[in-house]
């Protein structure tokens, strides 16, 4: 008792202190985050400014974040400077085809990769990974002829199709997370009679979700923001998709900066739709990446 | 009954036929036609021509335009390359010489020669940029040549004489820093003499020089980098930033796409195509020749782009039609291209056509600027030969230090001068 009184002082002393360097840690924490919020946020800022604004404010000189006049109709001339509605429908209906062809095939090779041995699996495995290196840039002229004798040019198939036979990124993000899935439960299931296909269905990917969550966030924001897939494959412009019809406002002269914008920023609304949506499995695949520090 | 039904069965067979049959006559031939044009073109031009020449001859256009110059060259490639490409397209005069060098576009000698197509029209230097051993293999359209725009309102606020013909490089100096402002006294330049032109630098080596970069522009054996007209006028390009401050450096510039249309340079060095932008934005401006350099000579470039038939067209004489109908002596495509004051034609009857030197749009102005310079046509693209692109990276880097005087622009010329000795000892690992 007496010891306890004797310590009393400084110890409250100490947690005050403590107190207040904890507040400082946070205030710190919250400046970082801010300042990161700010440098994220900066582009998007602009986007919306610059969308706003008269073609002769776009190139004042020194540039301002205030347009005036607020130059409203940029967004309906821009958005219909192009069928725009048209370009919207083709890239939802490619993304959306494109992410599920995507989750569920690289979800069944990594399930292969995870759970069934076999002989030259590592080695597979190595080939898989390896065709990550191989840059896109080499592949577009093979892949143009393929697509050539498939009879599948200006149409949606070739930026669909291949997503129905795996990425390589997703089913190695896939393989590393199924095998933190403890094999107990697999045995378990195994013993109630299930085969492999129903271990798969009903145990992993219910488990997997996170991941399979981020495989489709990547591959949707891979695939909407797509430029030179649809630049080389589509030449209707009826098949063109929204950065197809973006470009459009850009030559090598001039680019109408003002309805580029206000077309972005309508562009941009559909992942940020699904990126709000998702946003907890988006923040677990970065954190499974390894991208984002600390797996929390 | 079953034998009518029969009958029956075949007529309907026989009339399917026979339409299959007729449907792929000539009349139903259809031409792929890939462009990098701006909306205005495309709208103002290729639409209207695309229908009057189905119209006309009854084939079917089907058009494509990618505006952004690289994007639109990597579609090209992969489609040439991939054997789809498109029948008719339009190249720029260096690519259009790696093309037909590999031997991707058809010969049009025969067809002019059989069309009676009087070559004489066009300037000989420019066609010239387009033959290989005499073989034509694309119709010019445009060169891209350039003049100095100013802003009168600028010039006459400051009280400095509008630029005369025959101007020098030291009455260019000495104007433009008449016009470099600051209007505010905080020490920093708030209107400039002229907005930046130094990837032009060649234009000015040329008019000091009266000649290219290279002893041959086709078959280059020598370069010329070390001559001290030609490092003297790297320099002054250099110097116009870091000594006189009347061009602007990439920071002053702030990333500004066009400082003279934003009203904050009084002069601006380029080219037709900026002209409909210079309209739109509410300034009185006119155009001036290049200025003179020491060899006293006006020059100019000859680089532009032409209409190109791919070697592997299907269609080879629709594609001709086709490329008569916009680049031809007398075509409807130059017609309107010229109401549209977007560019220099290459054909000497629209040359001296008043809707090119009197335009409704510029009463009064010099239009005879963009004009300047004949006989002494030189390529931005220097030398045409697919070494270029190699050249084009080692000049951007190494003038890179000298733009921002970090190297003086003989130190870059020398480094420039070992890498180009070394290229052209390998000349043929570039071909």
């Amino acid at each position: 008792m007496v010891a306890n009184i004797a310590l009393n002082a400084p110890t409250r002393k100490n947690a005050l202190q403590e107190q207040a360097l904890s507040y400082l840690k946070v205030a710190a924490i919250y400046a970082i985050l801010l300042l990161g919020a700010v440098l994220v946020f900066f582009p998007f800022a602009w986007t919306i400014s610059t969308s706003l604004k008269t073609e002769q404010q776009t190139l004042a000189y020194p540039p301002t974040w205030v347009p005036d006049p607020v130059q409203w109709e940029n967004y309906p001339d821009a958005l219909t400077a192009r069928p725009f509605g048209r370009y919207y429908v083709n890239t939802t209906i490619i993304t959306t085809l494109s992410v599920i062809g995507q989750v569920l095939s690289s979800a069944v090779v990594a399930y292969g990769f995870a759970r069934f041995r076999f002989p030259g699996r590592g080695f597979l495995f190595l080939v898989l990974l390896s065709t990550l290196m191989i840059p896109f840039h080499m592949l577009i002229i093979p892949r143009f002829i393929l697509f050539k004798y498939l009879g599948w040019l200006d149409t949606f198939l070739p930026l669909i199709v291949p997503n129905f036979f795996g990425g390589a990124f997703s089913i190695f993000l896939l393989r590393q997370y199924f095998l933190t899935i403890p094999l107990d439960l697999d045995e378990a299931a195994k013993m109630d009679g299930a085969n492999a296909f129903q271990i798969f269905m009903s145990i992993i990917l219910p488990l997997a979700r996170p991941a399979l969550g981020a495989v489709a966030v990547f591959e949707f924001v891979s695939t909407w923001n797509d430029f030179l897939g649809p630049l080389i494959y589509l030449s209707s412009d009826r098949n063109y998709t929204v950065s197809i019809g973006l470009a459009a406002f850009r030559n090598d002269y001039f680019t109408a900066w003002h309805l580029f914008m206000a077309a972005s920023a309508v562009a941009m609304l559909a992942p940020l739709v699904v990126f709000f949506l998702a946003q907890k499995y988006f923040i677990s695949g970065v954190a499974l990446t390894g991208s984002g520090g600390s797996k929390g | 009954m079953m034998t009518s039904r029969k009958t029956l069965l075949t007529a309907i067979l026989v009339i399917f036929m026979l339409t299959l049959t007729l449907g792929a006559s000539a009349q139903d031939v259809t031409i792929k036609w890939f462009m990098r044009w701006d909306q205005n073109r495309v709208e103002n031009v290729a639409m209207p021509v695309s229908e009057a020449f189905t119209e006309a001859t009854g084939i079917n256009i089907e058009f494509e335009n990618i505006g952004s110059g690289s994007d639109y060259y990597t579609k090209l490639q992969t489609t040439v390359a991939g054997g789809t490409p498109p029948d008719v397209f339009y190249p720029a005069t260096h690519v259009a010489n790696a093309y037909a060098s590999k031997g991707a576009l058809l010969t049009i000698s025969e067809f002019v020669e059989r069309d009676g197509i009087d070559l004489s029209v066009y300037d000989p230097t420019i066609l010239a940029n387009y033959q290989i051993d005499g073989e034509l293999h694309c119709l010019p359209i445009d060169h891209a040549a350039l003049v100095v725009y100013y802003n009168k309102e600028i010039f006459d606020a400051a009280g400095v004489d509008y630029p005369v013909d025959g101007w020098t490089w030291d009455d260019f100096v000495e104007t433009a820093t008449a016009l470099t402002l600051d209007t505010d006294g905080d020490g920093v330049t708030d209107q400039f003499g002229v907005d930046t032109f130094r990837n032009y630098w060649p234009m000015v080596v040329w008019s000091n020089t009266d000649r290219g970069l290279f002893d041959d522009i086709r078959h280059p054996t020598e370069f010329y980098g070390m001559e001290q007209g030609v490092i003297d006028s790297v320099q002054f390009v250099a110097d116009l930033i870091l000594e006189h401050n009347v061009m602007p450096s990439d920071e002053q510039r702030a990333d500004i796409s066009d400082l003279f249309a934003a009203g904050k340079s009084a002069m601006q060095v380029v080219g037709h195509w900026r002209m409909q932008r210079y309209l739109g934005s509410g300034f009185d401006f006119d155009m001036a020749a290049l200025p003179l350099g020491e060899s006293g000579e006006s020059v100019n470039r000859a680089d532009g782009s032409c209409f190109a038939i791919s070697a592997d067209t299907e269609h080879p004489e629709e594609a001709w039609e086709l490329v008569k109908f916009l680049a031809g002596p007398g075509s409807l495509g130059v017609n309107m291209l010229l109401d549209l004051q977007v560019m220099t034609p290459v054909l000497s009857e629209f040359k001296s056509d008043p809707r090119f030197l009197e335009p409704e749009l510029l009463p009064g102005s010099n239009k005879e600027a963009f004009l300047a310079g004949a006989g002494n046509y030189f390529s931005m693209y220097d030398p045409i030969h697919p070494m270029y692109s190699a050249f084009d990276s080692l000049w951007k880097q190494e003038l890179g230090e000298v733009w921002i005087g970090a190297a003086s622009a003989e130190e870059a010329m020398q480094r420039i001068d070992d890498e180009v000795s070394y290229i052209l000892e390998n000349i043929e690992d570039y071909e």
